[in-house]
């Protein structure tokens, strides 16, 4: 065999691996894809078929009209993109803080809230509803978003710090000999420059939100104000629901997942390694 | 004179931009503190009290909570399922994150940023959904899964996954891999992009195989990243909640409640919050021993990489 030959074999085997390697990665996406997609029939066909042929929207359309999705989607919707405003501007203001200016407590803050960053959810989750029902904030979406806040920031506080951070000094330093308050830096020269970290953070801070089930299933009381991953386990849960809707609800919840991993690849990688490496 | 007077001015001037990088930064401090530090606190008093939402008069019970819970052979055992379910978990997870990372970092691959993308699609996938597929490819009687282990001759025909103690545990693993290596992968390939070329350049010339520059370059470059996230990690798989609940409620007949499910369930399904709240308090006791070795591993890190 000759040397180029060789060369031509090897990178054909690394190319194969990969592709074998992603079967077993995303098969279980296919495959909810492809059963929420089918008729009543064949859903429950023995054996079932891998690749099948009679594709149907029933499921989907039965879910939205019977079982009433639209609203817990819409839901869903609102929430997340609240939380995930509020969210952003708040964990700006704090990174931007900690990169543009020095004082005594500085250090403290951004131990505070990498030491928060740790706590998982369940560990607070009972004194959370003893304090929401003490103020009240139970089974209100007021008291929901504020508990996504919290948990989501740390890690957003992080990620900008990060982009802050390679901004250089010189550049703030010219802008503020130009005449411009150190407050103005922040639209006119940080958020510009950071605008790829703003959209990976954004993203993982609504995916986060979204995919969030903890939360609204101990806060949230009445049925219709809860959020779409808690219907569908709760729909997993009930007697007279077919494998099909079940199916078909939670590909659903899955849509904006779905559109992300298409149409924001960069942002998401980005935002993924960021956290990642920080945590 | 005038010299002093702008040496003063200055000062004021540090000051006041000194109370507003403060200002700045004090709404994330505020809702951290009222929604995680607060209620924290406030469940250490809780948790000497027989507190329940239907009871009226309170009383303090002193620790006696703590004994009932750490005298509770359920809540071994739930701490036990932890363990094996986090350290199988993560030992799966980090192997397979750092073979798929050697074999997406390949100079050879192409497309890389596509193979990547659709790698770290299950991470998007929400925890529920993630439940339910698993389920459902496991169903007994229509499972896909089963069918292909039944065609490859592995099994004999159909099996219960879900019924039985050992396999609806060994069904939430596989979830959780599928779910968490796309992290570690994310993790592992930020940090083989931080390692130099030259170093394996240099090897390659000096004849070194491709496993002795792993072991030699790769893993010791790696293992401050992997140390740092691993402690993270181990600390929120340990208490993941969402998974176990929505794919089998704790069980069947308790062999997958895992802490998490445990501290919940005892909660809130008799609402006897003073002994949930003492749940709480233990295991932050044993986060605080995670967060200390995190901490550690974090400053040698910092010192590695400056």
């Amino acid at each position: 065999m000759t040397k180029n030959s060789k060369e031509k074999c090897r990178t054909f085997g690394v190319n194969f691996l990969a592709v074998i390697v992603m079967i077993p990665i995303l098969f279980p996406i296919y495959w909810l894809v492809v059963s929420a997609l089918q008729s009543p029939q064949s859903i429950i066909s023995i054996p079932p078929k891998l690749f099948p042929h009679d594709f149907s929207l029933y499921f989907v359309k039965k879910v939205f009209s019977e079982f009433g999705i639209g609203q817990f989607l819409f839901n869903s919707i609102f929430l997340s993109v609240m939380a995930t405003f509020c969210t952003l501007v708040i964990a700006c203001l704090a990174a931007f803080s900690y990169t543009a200016y020095r004082y005594r407590m500085r250090e403290t803050f951004s131990k505070s809230i990498l030491f928060v960053h740790m706590f998982p959810q369940i560990l607070i989750i009972i004194p959370i509803y003893l304090l929401m029902s003490k103020l009240h904030l139970i089974n209100t979406w007021m008291g929901l978003t504020l508990c996504y806040i919290a948990f989501e920031m740390p890690i957003c506080v992080w990620t900008m710090q990060s982009y802050f951070e390679t901004i250089p000094k010189d550049l703030i330093d010219a802008a503020e000999i130009d005449g411009l308050t150190r407050l103005k830096t922040l639209p006119k020269i940080f958020l510009p420059v950071a605008l790829p970290g703003l959209a990976a953070s954004g993203i993982m801070t609504f995916i986060g939100i979204w995919n969030n089930f903890l939360l609204c299933n101990t806060l949230i009381i009445d049925a219709d104000k809860k959020t779409l991953p808690v219907i569908v386990a709760d729909f997993a849960g009930r007697d007279n629901m077919l494998q099909g809707d079940v199916l078909a609800a939670s590909l659903v919840v899955c849509i904006p997942s779905f559109l992300f991993a298409l149409f924001a690849q960069r942002y998401l990688v980005g935002g993924l390694t960021q956290g990642a490496v920080k945590a | 004179m005038k010299k002093r007077d702008d040496l003063n001015r200055g000062h004021a001037l540090e000051k006041r931009m000194g109370v507003q990088g403060f200002l700045l930064y004090l709404p994330a401090v505020l809702i951290i503190f009222l929604i995680i530090l607060y209620p924290l606190i406030y469940a250490l008093c809780m948790s000497f009290t027989n507190y329940r939402p239907t009871v009226r008069n309170v009383s303090i019970v002193g620790f006696s909570n703590y004994a009932k819970i750490l005298s509770d052979s359920d809540f071994w055992a739930a701490m036990g399922r932890s363990l094996f379910f986090t350290i199988t978990s993560l030992t799966l997870q980090i192997i397979l994150g750092l073979a798929l990372a050697q074999l997406l970092n390949h100079p050879r691959l192409k497309c890389k940023m596509l193979f990547r993308g659709l790698a770290i699609t299950p991470w998007l996938i929400p925890t529920v959904s993630v439940a339910l597929i698993f389920k459902w490819m496991f169903n007994d009687l229509y499972g896909i899964l089963n069918f292909m282990l039944v065609d490859i001759g592995i099994l004999d025909k159909p099996y219960a996954w879900m019924s039985g103690g050992k396999t609806a545990m060994f069904i939430l693993v596989l979830a959780n891999i599928w779910r968490g290596t796309p992290l570690m992968l994310t993790m592992f390939l930020a940090g083989l992009q931080g390692i130099p070329g030259d170093y394996y350049e240099a090897a390659r010339v000096d004849g070194a195989s491709a496993w002795y520059s792993f072991r030699k370059i790769t893993f010791p470059l790696l293992l401050p990243v992997v140390m740092v996230s691993g402690v993270l990690r181990f600390i929120w798989t340990f208490n993941f909640y969402d998974l176990p609940w929505v794919m089998t409620q704790g069980g069947p007949a308790d062999a997958t409640t895992t802490t998490p499910v445990y501290a919940y369930k005892r909660a809130f399904s008799s609402y006897r919050l003073g002994e949930g709240s003492a749940i709480s308090i233990i295991l932050f006791i044993v986060l605080l021993v995670f967060a200390f070795i995190y901490f550690r591993a974090k400053k040698y890190q910092d010192k590695i990489y400056k």
